[in-house]
């Protein structure tokens, strides 16, 4: 029992020097948010002198923050959304169904996350934006956002469902229930543990999406917060203080959604025990 | 397998798989296509007067020996990325599973350098890199961190690869702290009931259930490896002296300074087909052993 | 029916004088929507306020704001992509070279508002061709940046920098601030810095603004029938980078600073000298703490009567362009008048004077510019004692800096000799296709 107790404690200790470890550098931004550009620039380890909120302050204004939000959060949850019933549903046929038509594809949808997006970005535009006339809206940058997630979503949500055993869905079937009744109602609500994994990494992608958005999105209104925070950086220059300022107001949101989301693994875990 | 009728299995591919595939072709296999078709000209990036130069772009890079290099680099920076990030993502996985007090704390925590987007990252890691280190370096003696790793080419690869590492270690935590909440408990368990030590169970229990779990992060890390480019552009800027561009930033820079949009397209061809290769052939094997277990 | 009648008439009325009261102001002139891209980045409300004034002079002219962020010609070439153009963008002057085939030729307008541009108009036009592409929006000086301060300090009050015109006084200048305990100077190793300011704007400044001699430069490295390790040019400027890299304050590691780093060094009189431009301020400006700050020429040889010891480099950077590719006649008038206004309004100059702190090309500029370093340069042009160095900052090739940068870090991290810097630049120009 001592020995245990010992163990629980070392592990706690290297969990701590980690935890600092992969903390470090959001400390540095915390810190620095407080301090001007000059301060952060002439030693970014110093502590600041006081608790100075005008860097937030001007980070609220020159983001127009609550704009910016609410482009980050439409993008984000929409994608969401979509892709973690499509990506499930469509997993659930590459696990379950043999077929050759669906098997060259899903090893196609695997190679094509090995495409660079700088392979297809200039085309996408040209495709979206000038034939379908989408441009300047939040839709085409949702639908694309699912689009290239579609692929790891299943790559994901795959590798979950074939440790799922047959014999639930066929217990199920005899019992008499329909394909879709079967994936919807047995299924699905065992997934979520992997759907909430996936939700992370998308959601986190999105979030932070620079790229795709700028191409897209291209009035001040529609700008997403990625975008936004560079409103500190001119050619030349960059002010740092607003912009950790800005960077930790950015990323509380996702930070919120992740700690909820690890509950949610937990519980899910519990749930789907029985397939033990 | 469900259904041994093949009506119903095309029913449930129409109405389950078709409208993914749908999605992922308009949106990534088409632009794709016309991608590879201005690989094959020459374009200026706004007109309709694409000039057909046939291979020339390809030939062109097969030997410029400045492409091969950088490709060269990407390959050494992905050896040490994907056994680094694995190892350091897996044991933190292993970590943050076992019966750890505040472990939901941790783990957020931990997951922090994903959230803050790549180029944030990046130059807060390169004033960590200028000052702290080189702080550290002199004032513990230790004369090969006193001067800033950023500045010395096998150093700056270094860097680079410890950054990445650092947060890739953190996304695929995720996905290994998944694997691992899905062994039972009682296997566990039932193995140390067995007499089994700890290395044995991890060993023998453990590691195989989480199999599919590697075989996912073997994929992505390597993938993401190949891709990086937000890191590279803001923690190195590819110095000192060219000697840390890696791939994607050199396509990106053949596009948008050097304003050779078929040049960089056929790059970017190029790597996908060695990307593809590599990971496709990564993901059939390990999953091959998957299944023989 | 007699209340129908009075509202009828009544309306009638008041659309009559409405379209008066538009007739009178625009001259028959219908409404016309335009979109305005800049490569300015950081000022986005500043440039939103601006605009609006714009619309209040021009009601008929309605103008669409696209900021750009970080990847200025990505985003800028999207736009193209996507059918949606912008009528006028404030891109780089080189940028607007070599997307002049779309681009809108001033001269086929009204052309009055070229007498007013000090120094800048040829910048965008192309070789062999009248056609004026751009209207220049900025000057930048380029020169060895010091610090008031320390100047004071060392030298004493009235102390005018300008005796500082050989490279032996220049040598002796720095000793003065070693022998007081201060670092002479900063080399910013930046790729960019290094590549296309130090490397392009210095060496190009050495044909004394001569067009034809700088172009005859960049055709022989072209066609590789420069040597330039022969080059005296090229080894005077090597010789004086010499002098910069043995003061470096950066020296013991130095390629580790940043560009915040090294002006904060410069502007709080950690160091007294680095060569830049004056669209450093920028940067200065966000620290609260800071010294006055100052350009001098960097001089290149020991003759005090060489320009290269007495003058500072310049040129038009950024231009305003409009597009002819995807707007229509209309839009390309509405957006020729937007371009002249944003360059010669007193609110287009305040809003460049104040917000982005340039010197500006004109002869009728009123603001008074706080930027200290717009000031030097400003008073260089002023007295004509400007090295013009367009010809270089339009002609070269645009990726010059991305592959010439590199080998200047290698050779001054003393990873590469002055031979070998001569053969990996000539080897550059021959890869161009």
């Amino acid at each position: 029992m001592k020995q245990k107790r010992a163990a629980g404690r070392i592990m706690l200790a290297i969990a701590l020097v980690l935890t600092v470890f992969y903390l470090f550098p959001l400390i540095l931004m915390l810190i620095n948010s407080f301090k001007t550009t000059g301060q952060f620039t002439s030693n970014p380890f110093s502590l600041p002198t006081s608790l100075r909120l005008s860097n937030y302050e001007q980070a609220l204004v020159q983001m127009h923050f609550f704009t910016a939000l609410r482009n980050s959060l439409v993008l984000t949850v929409s994608v969401c959304a979509i892709i973690s019933v499509l990506g499930a549903m469509a997993a659930y046929v590459v696990s379950r169904v043999k077929s050759r038509f669906v098997s060259v594809l899903y090893y196609l949808m695997i190679a094509s996350m090995c495409a660079p997006f700088q392979a297809y970005m200039i085309p996408l535009v040209k495709l979206y934006a000038s034939t379908l006339g989408f441009n300047n809206s939040l839709l085409p940058v949702i639908y694309i956002g699912v689009g290239l997630n579609v692929a790891f979503s299943i790559f994901l949500i795959r590798g979950f469902l074939n440790s799922i055993p047959v014999e639930i869905d066929q217990a199920a079937l005899i019992d008499g229930c329909t394909s879709t009744q079967l994936f919807f109602r047995i299924i699905l609500p065992m997934l979520t543990p992997i759907q909430v994994t996936l939700l992370v990494f998308v959601a986190m992608g999105i979030w932070n999406d620079y790229l795709l958005s700028s191409l897209f999105l291209n009035t001040q209104e529609m700008r997403t917060l990625p975008m936004m925070i560079r409103v500190f950086c001119a050619q030349y220059s960059n002010d740092y203080s607003p912009m950790m300022a800005g960077l930790v107001m950015s990323i509380t949101p996702m930070l919120l959604f992740y700690l909820v989301c690890q509950k949610q693994i937990l519980e899910g875990v519990v749930q789907g025990s029985v397939k033990g | 397998m469900i259904s041994t009728r093949r009506q119903d299995s095309w029913k449930i591919i129409l109405l389950f798989f078709v409208p993914a595939v749908l999605i992922w072709i308009t949106a990534m296999v088409i632009p794709f296509f016309y991608g590879i078709w201005i690989s094959f000209t020459k374009w200026d990036g706004i007109g309709s007067n694409y000039t057909l130069v046939g291979l020339a772009n390809y030939t062109k890079l097969f030997t410029n020996a400045k492409f091969w290099l950088s490709l060269e680099r990407t390959a050494w920076y992905t050896v040490g990325v994907v056994i680094l990030s694995n190892v350091v993502g897996l044991s933190l996985g292993l970590l943050l599973t076992s019966a750890l007090k505040g472990r939901n704390l941790f783990r957020t925590a931990i997951f922090i350098p994903n959230v803050i987007g790549g180029v944030a990252m990046g130059y807060i890691w390169k004033y960590i890199f200028a000052y702290g280190v080189t702080l550290v370096g002199s004032s513990l003696g230790v004369q090969w961190l006193a001067t800033s790793m950023l500045s010395d080419p096998t150093k700056a690869m270094i860097a680079m690869i410890l950054v990445s590492s650092w947060q890739l270690s953190a996304y695929l935590m995720i996905i290994y702290v998944a694997g691992f909440t899905n062994v039972p408990g009682e296997l566990v368990e039932a193995a140390r009931v067995d007499g089994a030590g700890a290395l044995s169970v991890f060993r023998n229990v453990r590691l195989p259930m989480i199999r599919s779990s590697i075989t996912i992060c073997l994929f992505l890390a390597i993938v993401r490896s190949f891709m990086v480019f937000e890191v590279n552009m803001s923690l190195t800027d590819g110095g000192p002296y060219n000697s840390t561009e890696l791939i994607a930033f050199r396509i990106y820079n053949t596009a948008f300074v050097s304003l050779k949009f078929g040049n960089a397209q056929a790059q970017a061809v190029v790597l996908f087909i060695i990307v593809a290769l590599i990971s496709v052939l990564q993901a059939y094997l390990t999953q091959k052993r998957e299944v023989q277990l | 029916m007699m209340k129908k009648l009075v509202a009828l008439l009544i309306t009638l009325a008041m659309l009559v004088s409405v379209g008066a009261a538009v007739a009178e102001s625009g001259a028959d002139q219908t409404p016309v929507t335009i979109s305005f891209y800049s490569t300015q980045a950081g000022v986005d409300d500043a440039t939103v306020e601006l605009l609006g004034k714009f619309m209040e002079e021009y009601p008929w002219i309605t103008v669409n704001y696209y900021p750009c962020g970080d990847d200025q010609l990505a985003a800028w070439l999207a736009l193209y992509s996507a059918g949606t153009a912008p009528t006028v963008s404030l891109l780089d002057v080189g940028q607007i070279l070599n997307y002049s085939d779309y681009m809108y030729d001033f001269t086929k307008g009204d052309t009055a508002f070229m007498s007013h541009i000090l120094s800048g108009i040829e910048y965008c036009q192309k070789e062999g061709s009248d056609a004026v592409y751009g209207i220049p929006s900025s000057y930048q000086g380029f020169g060895l940046m010091y610090n008031k301060r320390l100047v004071k300090e060392v030298f004493g009050e009235g102390y005018d920098v300008n005796q500082v015109n050989t490279v032996d006084k220049l040598v002796a200048f720095f000793d003065a601030f070693e022998a007081a305990g201060y670092p002479a100077t900063i080399v910013f190793s930046a790729d960019w810095a290094l590549g296309a300011h130090y490397l392009g704007c210095q060496f190009f400044s050495e044909w004394l603004g001569d067009k034809e001699a700088q172009r005859a430069m960049l055709r022989g490295l072209k066609d590789g029938e420069v040597s330039l390790i022969g080059n005296q040019h090229f080894n005077t400027l090597l010789d004086v980078f010499d002098i910069l890299m043995k003061y470096n304050v950066n020296k013991a590691d130095p390629l580790a600073d940043t560009q915040e780093g090294d002006l904060e060094k410069l502007s709080t009189g950690k160091a007294a000298t680095m060569f830049q431009g004056d669209w450093n301020w920028l940067q200065i400006q966000t620290f609260a703490e800071r010294d006055d700050v100052a350009t001098m020429p960097l001089p290149l040889t020991n003759d005090e009567n060489d320009p290269r010891n007495n003058k500072l480099l310049g040129s038009c950077p950024k231009g305003y362009c409009v597009d002819t590719y995807q707007n229509t006649p209309e839009q390309q008038q509405a957006g020729a008048i937007l371009a002249q206004w944003l360059a010669l309004s007193p609110a287009g100059q305040e809003f460049m004077v104040k917000k982005i702190g340039s010197t500006l090309p004109f002869d009728n500029v009123t603001v008074v510019n706080e930027n200290p370093l717009a000031v030097s340069t400003q008073e260089y042009l002023n007295a004509g004692k400007i090295l013009d160095i367009s010809t270089y900052i339009c002609e070269a090739p645009s990726d010059f800096w991305l592959h010439v940068g590199p080998f200047m870090q290698a050779y001054l991290a003393g990873q590469m000799d002055r031979a070998t810097l001569a053969a990996e630049i000539e080897g550059y120009f021959a890869d161009l296709d």
